[in-house]
């Protein structure tokens, strides 16, 4: 019993010392304030599917870790002045280059203000949504609009004659390609070097 | 027996310890000008690298940025080309990869001198392993020497190595943690992180490098989209934290990423994300203007160690890399970089006059 009791505390005290460096080194990076390293957090993809939402329904795992990969990384605060522009989602309008169902919300907490709804992707031309628009103090009013276009981010912007105010970029979800497009890019395709 | 497991111990500690634990700072002292002059009189065959990330917009859309950018390469004869991943929009198609409206007709022209890394949307391609891409560049990920390495790497699953002619040394690693994984989408999982092949080939590959050191036998850069720290568009990606945990170990260089749609340059950064001591950390290069798009800013105040940043202009980075050996036998050697912009301006022209991390 003597050695089969000795064989036992040794190898308890090799698998508590593994333990004991194991822990050290996982805990010594927490303590200069790193994301846990081993964190299995799991952002899940926006969705590509046109039939659904797609930024605002970004979801997140039980605990979550920030990656800086979506619109909820970031904690935006209100643009100055009197009028805010938020987007509140934008999901695919059908394939890629055919652009976004952007839905925004705009509020009035000043004078009144007169203007149009302009959108953007990238640095693409920008677009206007509504041509012209009143917007009396108190006023709130969300829309949705088509936003055509191909990209990663879209601004919507109120362009008045008081202030004009830009939403925060968003990051928009990827849109499927179009099979005709695959087609024709195939069609394009160069031959040099064939006999 | 009581040896035995103390024996266990050490080895488990000695396998757990090398990639997790930095290694201290060197001294400033270490990198005085002695060390440079010793350096900088014995270099040798200066090499051009360029790269872009961000590149070919989907064929149906009536974009040629991506043509403008290739222009400057084409102009500028460089002897190699790091694409920086999201080579070709909207999801890494491969009629469109070959198509002469899509990258095939811009940066296809300069693919022979090309090293790929798999972006977000080159892995959005339905089908296990990014098919589009893997199929487009599938000669140039070809007879790679690492695949024949143990552990190899594998470029099938978008992360290899290899050397330059002079002494510089290039890792390319796949920040599609999920996709990397199996798993589909611009994801995080443990694909990047500790456990994973890709970083335990990540730790192999940098000690094989090394011969054993975590320092002064090389000048290397390492390659992956998604940028570690956020300088445009985009906060940082804590996904990649391993990597740059385990190249700051390893006294690397340079890392060039893509993602945001804009160009920039940070000092030398530690793994926390704090400018480093003198000599020390590691620099990143944001070249993501290679021609999709340019992204809205949304970092108003910039990144600490931001040195230099850019999104209203489309172009590529460009990197002079000098090699060097001292008289003990070490290799060392200088950088220059700066942005080449479509418009023909130049931009934030550095030269790294501190040399390599040794």
């Amino acid at each position: 019993m003597r050695p089969n009791a000795k064989l036992i505390i040794a190898f308890a005290a090799g698998v508590l010392a593994t333990l004991l460096v194991w822990l050290l080194v996982s805990v010594l990076p927490h303590r200069a304030g790193q994301p846990t390293p081993t964190s299995t957090t799991i952002l899940l993809a926006p969705t590509t599917s046109p039939a659904q939402a797609a930024v605002s329904t970004t979801t997140l795992s039980t605990t979550p870790v920030p990656t800086g990969r979506g619109p909820s990384a970031f904690t935006t605060t209100s643009a100055p002045g009197f009028i805010q522009v938020i987007v509140e989602g934008a999901r695919c309008a059908g394939f890629v280059g055919d652009g976004w169902q952007v839905r925004y919300r705009v509020t009035n907490a000043g004078p009144t203000d007169t203007g149009s709804i302009v959108g953007q992707v990238d640095d693409s031309p920008p677009v206007i949504l509504e041509p012209a628009r009143q917007l009396a103090q108190g006023d709130s009013f969300a829309e949705e609009a088509l936003l055509p276009g191909g990209g990663d981010a879209i601004v919507v912007t109120w362009v008045g004659q008081v202030e004009r105010v830009a939403s925060f970029p968003i990051e928009v979800p990827n849109c499927p390609t179009d099979p005709a497009d695959e087609r024709a890019a195939e069609q394009a395709t160069t031959t040099l070097g064939a006999p | 027996m009581r040896r035995t497991s103390t024996g266990l111990a050490a080895l488990i500690l000695a396998l757990v310890a090398v990639p997790a634990v930095r290694p201290a700072e060197p001294a400033a002292a270490s990198l005085g000008s002695a060390y440079r002059d010793a350096h900088l009189g014995l270099q040798t065959g200066a090499v051009v690298v360029m790269s872009s990330g961000d590149i070919s917009p989907p064929t149906n859309e009536t974009k040629v940025d991506d043509h403008a950018t290739s222009e400057i390469i084409l102009a500028a004869h460089p002897d190699l080309v790091l694409t920086l991943g999201d080579n070709q929009y909207e999801t890494g198609s491969g009629a469109m990869f070959h198509s002469a409206i899509g990258f095939d007709g811009s940066w296809g022209r300069i693919k022979g001198l090309i090293r790929p890394a798999e972006g977000n949307h080159d892995a959005a391609d339905p089908g296990p392993g990014s098919p589009g891409f893997q199929e487009y560049f599938a000669d140039n990920l070809a007879n790679l020497e690492c695949t024949r390495l143990n552990p190899p790497c594998r470029p099938d699953l978008g992360y290899y190595d290899f050397d330059l002619p002079n002494g510089w040394y290039v890792l390319v690693l796949n920040s599609n943690c999920g996709r990397a994984g199996g798993n589909t989408g611009d994801v995080q999982t443990p694909a990047c992180g500790r456990g994973s092949a890709q970083l335990a080939w990540l730790g192999f590959a940098q000690q094989r490098r090394h011969g054993g050191q975590h320092s002064g036998q090389k000048c290397s850069i390492a390659v992956w989209h998604h940028e570690r720290w956020g300088t445009w568009f985009f906060l940082d990606d804590p996904a990649t934290h391993e990597f740059w945990l385990t190249l700051n170990h390893f006294h690397a260089d340079i890392v060039l990423s893509g993602h945001t749609h804009s160009t920039a340059r940070t000092g030398p950064m530690t793994p926390q994300g704090r400018l480093a001591a003198a000599g020390g950390g590691i620099r990143q290069i944001t070249a993501g203007a290679g021609g999709r798009s340019l992204s809205p800013l949304r970092l108003n105040v910039p990144r600490v160690g931001t040195r230099y940043r850019n999104g209203s202009k489309y172009g590529v980075n460009r990197l002079v890399l000098t090699s060097s050996t001292s008289p003990a036998g070490w290799q060392g050697g200088t950088w220059i970089s700066e942005f080449d912009y479509a418009d023909g301006t130049v931009a934030d022209n550095k030269n790294s006059s501190a040399g390599c991390w040794p």
